[in-house]
């Protein structure tokens, strides 16, 4: 061994040192947003999708990534209102039973395949084989068969008429037959087409590093003609505040679903982006359990929500960016949401009137009791939730000022699913949303109490049951909009949850993106005219 | 000698055993399911269908019955199964995530040895000094604080207050590929790291150079003239070193442990972060698979240790 080898080591110390430090002043000199790829759209996204294959996956993101490659029949104009896309055309008959689709011609898959009927039976055929695994199986168990008629038509038979066939049932994204076909459909699950996609889109999958970025190029074989944006790079940061620096110094150009905080600090600090809130599709709500002696009560449930100051939380917590929550449908639904049903403005004294009509009088301890039960109440949310606890806490201080003791459980995000789907809670605080047509028939149904169904809350209205039977099998939209106005005037009166806040989906642009902002549509469908916007100098 | 290490690695096999078998146990006990976060934006499946969805994925099975599949899979063919998030192979996943880890963990390793060496020889010096007692201070100290605690205080004073290092992720965008920036990104994941390994580093190697200082062979060097710093460095260290660095494999448990947190907490896509997000969303096999390679790491560290004693140290015996 060589002598005198470790007197070198406080010298290494000092290299090191002084290396750190000129990692420090270096790159703090480097501007994060030179060299950017001129051709490029970079997205700070805070997840990462999971899949292509739609067969597994409800996650957003990847809901969004699919939309860029894969194409359904039908797609949404601004308002979701259905437009032809691999369809051409359809046609149903009176009776909603039946329905013919013709599709578009000319169409090829990126791997220069042609676009046919094969693939619309056999995706359809997948999605309804048990074997396959598909989430949405249930939802469109009313599809008794689909066959072709020719290459470039297919016929759709019901067994019922179910007004959400074309929003919902024409919506699913599209597999290629000749990729997919000769798979059992038992083992679809394990096929890599999630991670190597071959679609009809507007952009192709280029590479995808897991949990860091994903990148898409343009199809230029796209049969709906060109789109502007070469390249688009999401890049998945998990840091909120890094999100934030990458739009103010430039290195992103969208920022997809900002939070409300980071949305108005980048206001206030980079006014030179550009801004956009829109209504989202969901709704935060306080889910109330029925079989919970007192919350079977409609005149306690009135007078929680009279006497909880969602303003004050909103203008606390929110900035006053929120909306009041004042139904089951969001105004994103526009179309359908009824913003004239009754109201509960903040009004203590008529939510304490309402609990002592109902006999629940105020005990020694200024929580009120009726026949010798305590008006309380456990609360359920997910941890890890912020905004959420302060959420809680505040509702926890307004119904403590009514008389009424709230007590906070907070569980990991996969048990708190567990037991909202089991009804195994008294209160639970949570969301509900993201469906682009009004039936509410598998929340709100009496017979979708579980196990059947998802009316965690047992809530059970027969007039409410009959406006979402009908409103799922009247095709006439006209007609179907009485139905859905008078079910948002029944739960507003008899409320099967507490409407908390209707938010927004907020979006941030760099000055390079031209988009027209006003068509911008919330949440996952944000994306859906990518190839209308441009990237400017 | 070879006797003694076959021995050693027939008992670790046992151990990955019960190890796999604990962890398999407990997350198949846990509440909720990998089914409930499939759904959760499709609230319109029901019970029934999540059930069927259950059986296709095989978690209708008791979770015992589970394990010895998952087992099967590993031992006859290798396979550390398919992720349920998103049906890739779970080997791909972690490997995919290796580097991060890897770095975090090498790069406080280095940190950890280039300070608490010389702080522990200056310690061990200086006894009793104004030194060692702030040396101890400051030991004990990482011993208590909880790592993604100090992280957080970390990241709340470098990060948000001062703005001088970056709060999280291991690049910058559009600096993926620039290795200062991503030493500017490492910066507070490793000393946070480094300072709570240095707590028991510092105390070893202080103990280790206090036992040759007394030896009678420093006494003959400084007897003969020597030089203070040549005695320390040239004579005294290196005989200090060498069982300090059989404690490389010892501290693997706690800096893997610590390095997981952290990712956490700095957002570092490692291991840990997988490993946390696997668990958040009951992805069985991805957690199984960091399970596993994790507790090998573990288990081969401190084997390693345990050789690393037998070849050093004569007074070991190998039967």
């Amino acid at each position: 061994m060589r002598e005198g080898g470790f007197t070198t080591l406080p010298a290494l110390v000092r290299m090191f040192a002084l290396s750190a430090a000129l990692a420090l002043a270096v790159g703090g000199c480097v501007p994060a947003g030179a060299n950017r790829d001129p051709e490029t759209l970079v997205a700070v996204e805070s997840a990462d999708a999971t899949s292509f294959n739609p067969l597994f996956t409800n996650d957003t993101q990847s809901t969004i990534v699919q939309s860029l490659v894969l194409e359904p029949l039908v797609s949404f104009a601004p308002g979701f209102k259905p437009i032809p896309w691999l369809a051409a055309s359809w046609q149903g008959t009176p009776d909603g039973m039946h329905w013919d689709v013709r599709l578009r011609r000319g169409v090829h898959w990126s791997d220069g395949a042609p676009f046919t009927s094969k693939d619309v039976v056999w995706t359809w055929k997948t999605m309804l084989d048990p074997a396959t695994g598909f989430l949405y199986q249930g939802q469109f168990a009313y599809v008794k068969d689909v066959r072709a008629d020719g290459p470039y038509a297919v016929h759709f038979d019901l067994s019922a008429p179910n007004a959400t066939f074309i929003t919902y049932a024409l919506n699913a994204p599209i597999l290629p037959e000749h990729v997919l076909g000769a798979i059992p459909d038992a083992q679809q699950r394990s096929t890599s087409f999630g991670q190597h996609p071959i679609g009809t889109g507007p952009y192709l999958l280029q590479s995808w590093q897991h949990d860091d970025r994903l990148v898409l190029v343009r199809n230029s074989h796209w049969w709906h003609g060109d789109v502007s944006i070469p390249r688009i790079e999401m890049r998945i940061v998990l840091n909120d505040q890094a999100r934030v620096e990458a739009m103010e110094d430039g290195s992103a150009d969208f920022y997809d679903g900002a939070n409300s905080s980071d949305y108005l600090s980048l206001k206030r600090d980079a006014p030179y982006l550009r801004f956009v809130h829109v209504p989202t599709l969901y709704a935060g709500m306080i889910y109330l359990n029925e079989h919970v002696p007192g919350l079977d009560d409609n005149r306690v449930r009135q007078a929680m929500l009279y006497g909880w100051d969602r303003k004050d939380m909103i203008d606390g917590l929110f900035h006053g960016d929120d909306l009041i929550g004042t139904g089951i449908l969001t105004p994103a639904l526009a179309d359908w949401y009824d913003p004239h049903v009754k109201q509960y403005r903040y009004d203590p004294q008529r939510a304490n009137a309402l609990l002592d009509e109902a006999g629940w009088h105020r005990g020694s301890d200024s929580i009120r009791v009726k026949d010798g039960r305590r008006l309380a109440f456990e609360l359920m949310m997910p941890n890890g939730n912020v905004l959420g606890q302060d959420e809680a806490a505040e509702f926890q201080a307004d119904m403590r000022a009514l008389g009424i003791a709230i007590s906070v459980e907070q569980l990991d995000f996969s048990t708190y699913l567990d037991r909202t789907n089991t009804s195994k809670f008294e209160m639970a605080l949570g969301s509900w949303g993201g469906a682009v047509d009004p039936d509410q028939y598998t929340f709100l149904a009496c017979s979708q109490t579980p196990p059947a169904g998802n009316n965690s809350m047992f809530y059970c209205n027969k007039r409410v049951d009959h406006d979402l039977v009908m409103g799922l099998r009247t095709v006439n939209e006209s007609k179907r909009r009485a139905y859905y106005d008078d079910m948002q005037r029944v739960t507003a009166e008899n409320l099967p949850v507490l409407w908390g806040t209707f938010g927004y989906y907020r979006a941030v642009f760099s000055p390079r993106v031209v988009v027209d902002t006003r068509s911008l549509s919330p949440d996952q469908y944000a994306w859906l005219n990518i190839w209308h916007w441009r990237l400017g100098p | 000698m070879s006797t003694f290490v076959f021995r050693r690695i027939a008992g670790v096999l046992p151990l990955l055993f019960i190890i796999t078998l604990i962890s398999y146990a407990m997350m198949g006990l846990a509440p909720g399911g990998p089914t409930a976060l499939m759904v959760h934006e499709a609230r319109a499946v029901s019970p029934a269908e999540r059930q069927h969805l259950m059986a296709l994925l095989g978690l209708d099975k008791p979770w015992y019955v589970r394990y010895f599949y998952w087992l099967g899979a590993l031992v006859l063919r290798g396979n550390l199964g398919y992720s349920y998030v998103d049906n890739r192979p779970v080997i791909a996943k972690i490997v995919e995530k290796l580097p991060v880890t890897i770095e975090l963990i090498g790069l406080s390793l280095i940190v950890t040895l280039l300070v608490s060496i010389p702080i522990g020889v200056t310690a061990a010096r200086y006894r009793n000094s104004l030194f060692d007692h702030v040396s101890s201070l400051i030991s004990f100290a990482g011993y208590g604080i909880p790592v993604f605690w100090l992280g957080m205080l970390l990241i709340d004073a470098f990060a948000l207050h001062l703005r001088w290092l970056p709060a999280a992720g291991i690049a910058s965008l559009g600096h993926e590929h620039d290795p200062i920036d991503n030493l500017r990104h490492m910066v507070l994941p490793v000393v946070t790291l480094s300072f709570v390994s240095l707590a028991s580093w510092i105390r070893y190697q202080r103990g280790a150079m206090l036992n040759v200082l007394s030896e009678s062979y420093i006494r003959t060097a400084r007897s003969k003239g020597l030089a203070e710093r040549t005695v320390i460095y040239r004579h005294a260290l290196r005989n200090a070193l060498m069982p300090t660095i059989t404690l490389l494999g010892l501290s693997l448990p706690s800096l893997v442990g610590g390095a997981y947190f952290l990712e956490y907490v700095f957002s570092l896509p490692g291991m840990g972060y997988l490993g946390i997000n696997s668990v958040f969303t009951r992805d069985y096999p991805t957690v199984m698979g960091i399970t596993l390679l994790s507790a090998i790491l573990v288990v081969f560290g401190n084997l390693t240790a345990d050789i690393g004693y037998a070849l050093v140290d004569p007074r070991v015996r190998y039967d």
